[in-house]
């Protein structure tokens, strides 16, 4: 490993580098960016980089981290840990309770209604409503353990899983979407 | 007040039974207290990154509640304790990147001088203006054209491309400046703080 000029010879610093040590700080460069370099970065050299980042933020503990940690890890608790999976389905009532109160509008509006002059035909049995789909479930529980990236899986199959729900309801009560 | 005062280990013990009924204000002062100091001491300079560091710690309070039950108290307090925890998880981290190829720069060995053998407190407060006063010291012993460029680069915490722009010079040739100002600046750390010897 080339170990560059002694910096008392190279004060300009304008001395043309080596391939060797043109391949290194190309690859210290991708290390210190965060991407992988193609070949083995510098190591004293990364680790003094390092060094001097510390001793610039003095090592603190970023606080708005401090406090997502200690959010999360407020439910890893003795006595929270087992309650975990009932937070997990804590948003099932609320589904439920939504598609009750989107339905019983709807019955409510066809039994009103008018009695048809002319014979309809009868009502076909009412399409089961959607459950939720196990990634939707998954999605629930990795959240609740904390998991920040699961977060937007979530919000993903919850569109998914509310959609299909208002679709059903839609076409169980004749209405259309507004 | 220090991790091994009679005081906070007596409130610690207090804390930890509270904890184990799981009562969050009993874990929070116990996370106020350690979490600071075992990123600061422990973890990032092992780890050399934030993000690594921050992951470990989350690991290192998760590993500590499971193993709650089996936790003993020998009267030196949680310290050493977590500090073992923390330590093994570092080394975990290291092995996984080093599977993946993304190995972390340690600095602990550099840093190491500068550390006191006593138990951090609970209040903790870095030597930051002390840590900043050998950087300074150890730049000012550097060639000037160095000291610019690392002054830039991770002090001012400027872009690779505004350093260049800045020292009026190429980006592949700011990059090779980088890489000799970091082994320049190694050097003079070591002559003047001591530490680990070249190439380790």
């Amino acid at each position: 490993m080339s170990q560059g000029k002694n910096d008392t010879n190279d004060a300009t610093g304008g001395d043309e580098p080596t391939p060797a040590e043109a391949r290194e700080a190309e690859a210290l460069r991708r290390a210190l960016a965060g991407e992988r370099p193609e070949s083995e970065p510098p190591q004293e050299a990364l680790e003094t980089a390092a060094l001097l980042r510390y001793a610039r933020s003095a090592g603190h503990l970023d606080p708005a981290r401090r406090e997502d940690l200690r959010g999360r890890l407020r439910s890893a608790l003795p006595g929270r840990r087992r309650r975990r999976w009932l937070w997990a389905l804590a948003p099932l009532p609320v589904v439920a309770a939504a598609a009750v109160l989107m339905t019983v509008p709807l019955s409510s509006r066809q039994s009103a209604a008018p009695v048809s002059v002319a014979p309809s035909p009868p009502p076909s049995p009412p399409s089961p409503l959607p459950l939720p789909s196990p990634s939707l479930l998954e999605a629930q529980a990795a959240a609740a353990r904390g998991d920040r990236q699961a977060l937007a899986t979530l919000d993903l199959e919850m569109r998914a899983y509310r959609k299909a729900m208002l679709d059903r309801l839609l076409e169980r009560g004749g209405g259309q979407r507004r | 007040v220090s991790f091994d005062d009679p005081a906070w280990l007596a409130e610690e013990r207090q804390c930890l039974g509270a904890v184990r009924r799981g009562d969050v204000k009993a874990f929070d002062r116990l996370f106020e207290a350690y979490a600071e100091p075992l990123y600061r001491r422990i973890l990032l300079p092992r780890l050399g990154d934030a993000a690594a560091a921050e992951d470990a710690l989350s690991e290192t309070f998760r590993r500590a509640l499971e193993r709650l039950d089996g936790y003993e108290d020998q009267g030196k307090g949680l310290w050493p304790y977590l500090a073992t925890i923390a330590v093994n998880q570092a080394h975990d981290v290291h092995r996984q990147r080093a599977r993946g190829g993304r190995a972390l720069a340690s600095f602990e060995a550099l840093l190491a001088p500068l550390q006191s053998a006593s138990a951090p407190s609970p209040d903790d407060a870095p030597d930051a203006a002390g840590l900043r006063s050998t950087v300074a010291r150890v730049l000012d012993a550097l060639n000037p054209r160095y000291r610019r460029v690392i002054e830039l680069r991770f002090l001012e915490e400027r872009g690779r491309d505004e350093c260049a722009a800045l020292l009026e010079i190429k980006l592949g040739t700011f990059d090779v400046l980088l890489l000799r100002a970091l082994r320049g600046f190694r050097r003079r750390w070591q002559e003047i703080v001591g530490g680990p010897p070249e190439g380790l």
